[in-house]
């Protein structure tokens, strides 16, 4: 029985539960967890109020830390969504991944340093000009105002490529957006996916959660 | 030695966070806001900011995010989210004013600068060109998760790690920083630390344990080089001409930061570490003057 843990791409109101009720369609044979992270589907911000890129890797080592206790329980297979791609690469890179999933996780744009500069200097004048952004934090509503501005992203390519030649584990590349919403080329996925040690790639163009679950439990290892 | 007791102390409400405030001189006067280093807290400027005061100055020093009195963070944003702390807090200080920043604080008062140059006058830094290159540039990202992340887990799930007494912290802090006086090691440790939650004697840092953990990807020596780059204003740069702990930036990588500072007017400092202010605050507010003049002019 293969724990399963789902981190919902950062600036999604739903949270976690459709990724949960996906699996349970799916047929996932072991516990889904997809939590909410903090400021999504009505939980409260995170202590402070801001957001980092980092930030589903950490709940998703405390949630793993909790599940720990529970001797009998399998390694995770972690599962990262858009964004929290990269904290689930983390909790790979980490040693907490038995298994990892992206699902348009890989991250990009590709940007210099000096154009990711300049994106989050732009990032933060908007931050500091947004009333709704910088209030108290308030929790119950679908998603924290801070979160409609965002947060930067894993540009970074060459720490992609150093990031996927680390990960010793299974990888399943699940890349859905259509090429003009895409962050990355095919080519440049391509790229990435050739540098994990063990990954696979499939495109499931426009899929719904339900239909990644899919792909996903027939691919578990 | 410490010179003098703020003038004034309070907290201020900010991007959702409570700062703690530290205040020297004339509230009319044009503001200063000075940005202490990483470990540290706002009262490491107990000896520079009633000298800087004295020049005509409102001086304001927060305890940064993270930080002394100031609210703790669950996320690894220190330093966007200070950053933007301080852009807010010089909003309400009739801008663009002054900054000084030490060391991590010298790299945040630079990079706020370059964010919002509408806020800056003209900034000091002081032994804040950043750490060398080795450091930057991360190494094994795998190991560099494992670290994190069991560093996170720990400090949000265990006990604080808690010292014997003062003087046991005293000790530590000048183990680690030997060039530090004892008299300001004290200083910082007194208020720096409070006593154990258990009662049992012992004391722990105020800071949030989660600062300076950090996961892979937050620095690089390119992207620390294009941040400073974005600076216009006037820059006055100090560094110490001894070698210290925190402060083991090459010659010639201070020369490859400063080609990325094209404003910077850099001084050595002899006979002074990484806290140049507080080793030779005479030579510092030599500097300062001088270079406050230039800027009127």
């Amino acid at each position: 029985m293969r724990r399963l843990l789902v981190l919902h791409a950062v600036g999604d109101p739903h949270g976690g539960t459709p990724w949960a009720q996906a699996f349970g369609a799916a047929g996932w044979a072991g516990p889904v967890q997809a939590p909410d992270l903090p400021g999504h589907a009505g939980r409260e911000p995170p202590l402070g109020g801001a957001y980092h890129r980092t930030d589903p890797a950490l709940v998703g080592a405390l949630v793993l830390a909790e599940r720990h206790a529970d001797a009998q329980a399998a390694p995770a297979v972690v599962a990262g969504v858009g964004p929290s791609g990269w904290g689930a690469q983390l909790l790979a890179l980490g040693g907490r991944a038995a298994a990892l999933v992206l699902v348009d996780g890989i991250g990009g744009p590709w940007l210099p340093a000096p154009d990711a500069v300049a994106a989050e200097r732009e990032w933060l004048r908007s931050l500091a000009d947004d009333p709704d952004a910088l209030g108290p934090a308030a929790g119950g509503v679908p998603l924290d105002p801070r979160l409609r501005h965002a947060v930067p992203g894993q540009t970074d390519r060459g720490l992609a490529l150093r990031a996927a030649g680390a990960i010793p584990v299974p990888v399943l590349v699940v890349e859905t957006r259509p090429p003009d919403q895409a962050l990355l080329s095919a080519a440049e996925v391509d790229e990435v996916v050739t540098a994990f040690p063990a990954a696979e790639l499939i495109r499931l163009e426009a899929a719904s959660p339900t239909e990644v679950a899919e792909v996903v439990t027939r691919w578990a290892p | 030695m410490p010179e003098r007791e703020p003038d004034r102390a309070g907290f201020v409400e900010v991007n959702r966070t409570r700062l703690r405030v530290w205040e020297w001189g004339d509230p009319t006067a044009p503001a200063v806001i000075c940005a202490h280093g990483a470990h540290d807290h706002g009262r490491m400027w107990d000896g520079l900011a009633p000298l800087v005061a004295g020049r005509g100055f409102r001086v304001v020093v927060p305890d940064l995010r993270g930080f002394g009195d100031s609210g703790h963070n669950h996320s690894f944003n220190y330093w966007a989210a200070g950053a933007l702390d301080l852009a807010l807090l010089a909003r309400g200080m009739d801008p663009p004013i002054g900054w000084i920043g030490h060391s991590y604080g010298a790299r945040m008062v630079l990079y706020v600068g370059g964010v919002w140059p509408e806020l800056a006058r003209w900034v000091v830094s002081i032994d804040g060109l950043g750490p060398p290159n080795s450091v930057l540039d991360q190494g094994d990202p795998a190991e560099g998760a494992r670290r994190g992340l069991d560093g996170a887990v720990r400090a949000l799930t265990g006990p604080p790690r808690v010292y014997d007494s003062l003087e046991d912290m005293v000790r530590r802090r000048m183990q680690v920083n030997s060039r530090l006086p004892e008299e300001w090691a004290r200083h910082l440790v007194l208020h720096g630390s409070v006593p154990a939650p258990d009662g049992g004697g012992g004391r722990v840092w105020k800071a949030d344990p989660l600062y300076g953990l950090g996961l892979p990807g937050a620095l690089s020596a390119e992207r620390h080089n294009a941040e400073n780059a974005m600076l216009r204003c006037p820059l006055l740069v100090l560094t110490g001409g001894e070698p210290d702990t925190w402060g083991e930036l090459s010659p010639e990588e201070k020369e490859e930061r400063l080609s990325h500072l094209p404003t910077a007017r850099h001084l050595v400092v002899p006979g002074a570490g990484h806290y140049v202010h507080i080793e030779q605050p005479g030579s510092v507010m030599a500097a300062f003057d001088s270079f406050l003049a230039d800027v009127a002019a």
